[in-house]
């Protein structure tokens, strides 16, 4: 009986196995096939039947994208950097401060209010959009970074939701003896519960960072001059381009790609912890 | 009014101070601009000519003579209708096989992950590649495969399947959000179906699904509204083609306002995906009492 049991986990096992595997081939193939085609030369791009791998690698082909001369790819590279550490800034700064005034401070109506925050992520920040432009377009604000990075320092909904679930969390019991030890509000805001919830500002972080990074609409919205346009936007330009060289527009994709792959690989522990804290449950 | 005590006060107004960023932003970025929108879709804005009141005129024309309008939300309504519902049993399966107890299983939780990191431009951009009817990877796996080419961008229907395989395979975060829910359920509760000989299957079905039906309720909404506003994808993918075969609602709506400057026009179609979306999000919450389970939390 016990010998039937054991090797029927292994058979299960095998089968997860067996499905990981074969989902994991079909996941990464794409992305082996993304990395590839920024090491191919142009011809090798169109060539038929595809290869599946190349030798020698055209490592080149890096350089040569940031180099562009037709593109401003590295200055279009700094501004989304740019644009995105001030916008992860502003949004865990203040994600933070308002996740915690509706988590561990006492005031009469606040849950109702934070159904509020519920509903307001359900808007989706697409339907403003025209009449953002137009009141852009007043303050002379269109082309400047201002309407990109601004929502992101007035504590978006998900961000603070996030926290706050992660805040809820904590013992109540730290925050009286804090009071106790004479520690004010803001005191107990940085030396008490931000130590606590350090996974759930890391993803916040990582998330706000891929928010941004990933912006297209708004940049192509707001923005006109290439100067001051992001690097998503950018791409598209390059791979717009008459008689464009694929080899390269894949290389300058890689090169977008990589900076939030470098910082998951960096962060990734606190991120699925930050998430799975946070339970899902309102 | 209810009379406040001096410390009650004082508490609401640290609090509010607390909040006041998310208020502000709120009433900057979402009140002002909703009224805003409501008010320019009864004038002919652009930026081509004098602006004049309208009345309705906007919504007339939207649903009487722009076939545009109902063809954009056709295709939206059936993307949604095919992406979201994949998006939620295969995030559902997904995350139960990585919610298994299996050696390396963090590697490939963070494997799964990875597609969904790559900018959706980059990503894109690959897809188009490999997506391609006569030198792409896909078509040519597909004819070694023994089955025939399939122009993946040239029809609704096709471009449709595309979209929603490339959603599936960047629906990390959706993964995510489910193994978190999974991650919640208390094993005893699995113990002791165990012990009454429950067999694991029967025990997806009577504990883990109504259990996770709150998680499952979070990411429909969020599909849907995704769903809804969908544009970068497709953007870049087609750009609407062929022959508007592709053209999503949100993609209309851009091509109205900052292509042709019809601003009056587009404002209207704002507030009609407002309208949509405030009322597919009301019908999920008045069904969600029939089958959402909070447990007796």
């Amino acid at each position: 009986m016990k010998r039937k049991s054991v090797s029927e986990k292994t058979i299960r096992k095998a089968v997860c196995y067996l499905m990981l595997g074969v989902l994991t081939v079909l996941f990464m193939f794409p992305l082996y096939w993304f990395f590839l085609n920024s090491v191919k030369s142009y011809e090798q791009i169109f060539q038929f039947p595809p290869k599946f791998w190349v030798l020698p690698l055209r490592l080149e082909n890096y350089p040569e994208a940031y180099q562009y001369p037709a593109l401003q790819f590295g200055q279009m590279l700094k501004n989304s950097a740019v644009i995105t550490l001030v916008s992860v800034f502003g949004a865990v700064l203040s994600s933070t401060i308002v996740a915690y005034g509706f988590s561990r401070l006492r005031w009469r109506g606040r849950d109702a209010v934070f159904a509020l925050v519920i509903l307001t992520m359900i808007i989706p920040t697409e339907v403003v959009l025209t009449p953002l432009y137009f009141i852009y377009n007043r303050l002379h604000l269109l082309d400047t970074w201002f309407p990109i990075i601004a929502p992101y320092f007035f504590a978006k909904p998900f961000y603070t939701f996030m926290i706050r679930q992660n805040m809820m969390g904590i013992p109540i019991e730290m925050d009286e003896s804090a009071v106790i030890d004479g520690c004010n509000v803001w005191q107990r805001l940085f030396y008490v519960i931000l130590p606590q919830v350090k996974p759930a500002l890391l993803s916040v972080m990582i998330m706000a960072m891929q928010d941004q990074w990933n912006n297209y609409l708004e940049p192509l919205i707001y923005i006109n001059s290439n100067s001051k346009q992001t690097i998503s936007v950018g791409l598209t330009f390059f791979s717009g381009m008459y008689n464009i060289q694929w080899n390269l527009v894949f290389a300058a994709a890689v090169i977008v790609a990589l900076p939030i792959l470098i910082v998951f690989v960096f962060l990734q522990k606190y991120f699925i912890q930050g998430v799975v804290v946070s339970g899902v449950k309102g | 009014m209810v009379k406040l005590t001096k410390k009650e006060k004082k508490q609401l107004r640290i609090g509010l101070l607390m909040i006041s960023p998310w208020l502000a932003g709120v009433i900057c970025f979402t009140l002002i601009p909703l009224l805003l929108a409501f008010g320019m879709s009864l004038t002919n804005y652009s930026f081509l000519s004098k602006s004049k009141f309208v009345g309705f005129d906007n919504y007339i024309t939207m649903f009487t003579k722009d076939p545009l309008i109902w063809k954009s939300l056709g295709i939206t309504f059936l993307y949604a209708i095919l992406a979201v519902p994949m998006q939620l049993v295969f995030g559902f399966l997904l995350a139960n096989l990585l919610n298994q107890k299996l050696r390396g299983i963090v590697v490939f939780r963070t494997l799964f992950y990875i597609p969904c990191l790559i900018v959706v431009v980059s990503s894109t951009l690959l897809w188009r590649q490999m997506l391609d009817t006569d030198l792409g990877i896909v078509n040519f796996l597909l004819t070694k495969l023994g089955f025939g080419k399939v122009s993946w961008l040239a029809s609704t229907g096709t471009i449709i399947a595309s979209t929603v395989f490339i959603s599936l395979w960047q629906s990390g975060k959706m993964i995510i959000i489910n193994l978190a829910g999974l991650q919640g359920i208390p094993t005893s509760l699995y113990e002791a179906a165990d012990l009454d000989g429950c067999s694991k299957i029967r025990q997806v079905f009577h504990i883990t699904l109504p259990l996770m039906t709150p998680v499952l309720f979070m990411n429909l909404l969020i599909g849907l509204i995704g769903a809804f506003k969908s544009f970068t994808l497709i953007k870049i993918l087609t750009n609407g083609g062929p022959d508007n075969a592709s053209l999503v609602y949100m993609l209309y709506l851009y091509n109205n306002a900052f292509v042709n400057f019809r601003l009056g026009y587009a404002n209207a179609m704002s507030i009609l995906l407002f309208v949509i979306v405030g009322a597919l999000t009301l019908i999920i919450f008045r069904t969600s009492k029939n089958w959402v389970y909070y447990g007796g939390e």
